[in-house]
């Protein structure tokens, strides 16, 4: 197997998939600095053409924020909520100039309550106040914000613990002594940070954070509270408290990522910022990452230490992958609508699947796969979490060899994207290999994790399935367009000989 | 008052933005390119995706 070679922006070395797909250390970091980028063009336009609406008010903004010590800027503007926010104000820049807006954009104009970019512009540059609030608060310096920042709480200040909780209509001045300044229900008043969420109409409350080695995330589900996202009122019943319940999952999560997958600990140490906790039993996701918002996903609690550490690792593919998709798109415009065309089998999902889905899943459970192997390998399971150690260890390979073919059938891929799916598919062929040698085959006994966070063996009129017999289950359910024949024929003689 | 200070920030890159005003001109220039509609910058060809997994099942 040879690996696509291609030179990156000079200066840069050389690379090959499997180095950008699994060691490459700075993707976070170019995608930051890509977006600080982004920033400075953002202001390029509007100091061209001070005229534009919201520019002068923004530019005040700016300034503040451009003359911070790059350590506090850094940490502001690594935060996931700084990518949405500079990602809206280019496209919406490129609206003014004639481009035409985009549906996700659209959805955003009209969270604002905006008729259209041009209402939506100054209203988006406006909020680049918490910005310059969350910069403060980071530096302990005092702050008078040019004009008060109007907002509809909650608000996570980026880069910091913090999360202006509350109801109704807040009024922001600026920072004081380490919190808030604020006006709220007519009353003037500093808002200091506050460990426990009790129940003043405004507050300012301190997340809960976790540190593990060098990773350091905060329990924040605030930061997925931002227009057009209609995320958070999937979390609104996990605030505060309810993080603080699980800051030892979490802790313990971490610690089993840092034993048996230090590489990937390492990426996520440099990566993750953000983990906002939901009820397993409420929502109907288990964990969630969007594109928008890099650094920071949702998972599910109560979980298994090492279930949830797998599900940290799984989402923080996911955000590799889309810093990675920066450099290029996989798929080429030729072929089917990739992204949105929910039209194929996904042995991981009921649904259909669209091909990014598909390639996205690939991509995310070769680390997952290689996690359960580092502990099964280190002998330290038993009971249920041993059987379900093996269960994954048997399923994966299996669900992965029907995520590459049905990439072989339907995707077109550019060159870049081609280069990347072989390498994986390479890779999903040799963890086959590795989970015969570990003894985990498709006869191995099915396992699920409940939402309860407890094991239990998968059954049918009392007697445990396998592992082929539960895949096959799904297949004849889910694969509405038969795309699956060859799979399902395996699988129907593995579970006949079982 | 500080929050988290030092910590995960040891072996980041600093970002300053007048630093990246001052060498990164041509990425710079690109995301311009984009606002203008001239080419395409990386916010205008990347389309955004929430990914959602199952939820775990009930006992």
């Amino acid at each position: 197997m040879g690996f696509f070679v291609r030179r990156n922006p000079p200066g840069d070395e050389l690379t090959d998939a499997a180095h950008l797909l699994w060691a490459t250390p700075d993707i976070d970091s170019r995608r930051a600095a890509r977006s600080a980028a982004a920033l400075v063009a953002v202001q390029r336009v509007l100091r061209d053409d001070p005229a534009l609406p919201g520019a002068t008010a923004f530019l005040a903004l700016y300034d503040i924020v451009a003359a911070a010590d790059p350590q506090h800027f850094t940490r502001v503007w690594r935060d996931p909520a700084a990518y949405h926010w500079v990602r809206r104000a280019v496209h919406l820049l490129s609206v003014w100039n004639g481009e035409a807006l985009p549906a996700w954009e659209q959805t955003y104009c009209d969270a604002l309550g905006a008729a259209g970019a041009a209402q939506a512009l100054p209203l988006h540059l406006a909020q680049f106040g918490k910005f310059a609030l969350a910069t403060a608060l980071i530096a302990g310096t005092d702050l008078r914000l040019p004009a008060a920042y109007a907002t509809a709480p909650p608000l996570a200040l980026s880069g910091t613990e913090l999360a202006l909780v509350g109801r109704g209509r807040v009024v922001v001045h600026g920072v004081e002594s380490g919190g808030l300044d604020v006006s709220h229900d007519g009353t003037r008043r500093r808002l200091a940070p506050q460990q426990t969420a009790a129940g003043q109409a405004a507050r300012l409350d301190v997340c809960p954070t976790v540190q593990i080695g060098g990773a350091r995330v905060v329990l924040n589900p605030y930061v997925f509270h931002l227009p057009g996202l209609s995320l958070f009122s999937e979390l609104s019943g996990a605030g505060v408290e309810f993080q603080a319940r699980y800051q030892g999952a979490v802790a313990d999560a971490l610690a089993a990522l840092q034993r048996f997958q230090p590489a990937t600990f390492a990426q996520f140490a440099d990566a993750i910022r953000i983990v906002a906790l939901k009820p397993a039993r409420e929502e109907d996701f288990g964990t969630l990452s969007t594109s928008e918002l890099p650094g920071a996903f949702v998972c599910s609690v109560p979980a298994d230490p090492l279930a949830l550490a797998a599900d940290f690792i799984h989402e923080l593919h996911h955000g590799r992958l889309f810093s990675i998709e920066e450099d290029g798109p996989f798929f080429d415009a030729s072929g089917e609508d990739a992204v949105e065309g929910e039209h194929h089998y996904s042995p991981w999902r009921d649904a259909p699947r669209p091909l990014h889905g598909l390639l996205h899943a690939l991509y995310v459970y070769l680390p997952v796969f290689r996690f359960w192997s580092a502990a099964w390998r280190a002998c330290e399971l038993d009971g249920m979490r041993r059987d379900f150690a093996r269960d994954q260890l048997a399923r994966i390979p299996f669900q992965l060899r029907i995520a590459v073919q049905q990439l072989r059938r339907h995707a077109h891929f550019t060159p870049f994207g081609s280069s990347l799916f072989e390498q994986m598919a390479c890779e999903a062929d040799a963890i086959k290999a590795e989970a015969a040698t570990l003894g985990a085959t498709l006869a191995t006994g099915a396992v699920a994790c409940r939402a309860s966070g407890a094991f239990r063996p998968i059954e049918r009129s009392g007697r445990q399935l396998t592992v082929a017999e539960n895949l096959l289950d799904h297949l004849r359910r889910c694969d509405r367009g038969n795309e699956c024949a060859e799979e399902r024929d395996l699988l129907a003689q593995s579970a006949g000989a079982s | 008052m500080r929050f988290g200070e030092d910590i995960a920030m040891a072996n980041q890159t600093l970002i300053s933005l007048k630093a990246i005003a001052e060498e990164r001109g041509i990425e710079v220039e690109r995301v311009l390119d984009g606002i203008k509609g001239v080419s395409q910058s990386w916010t205008s060809r990347l389309r955004p995706v929430v990914r959602k997994d199952d939820p775990p099942e009930e006992d």
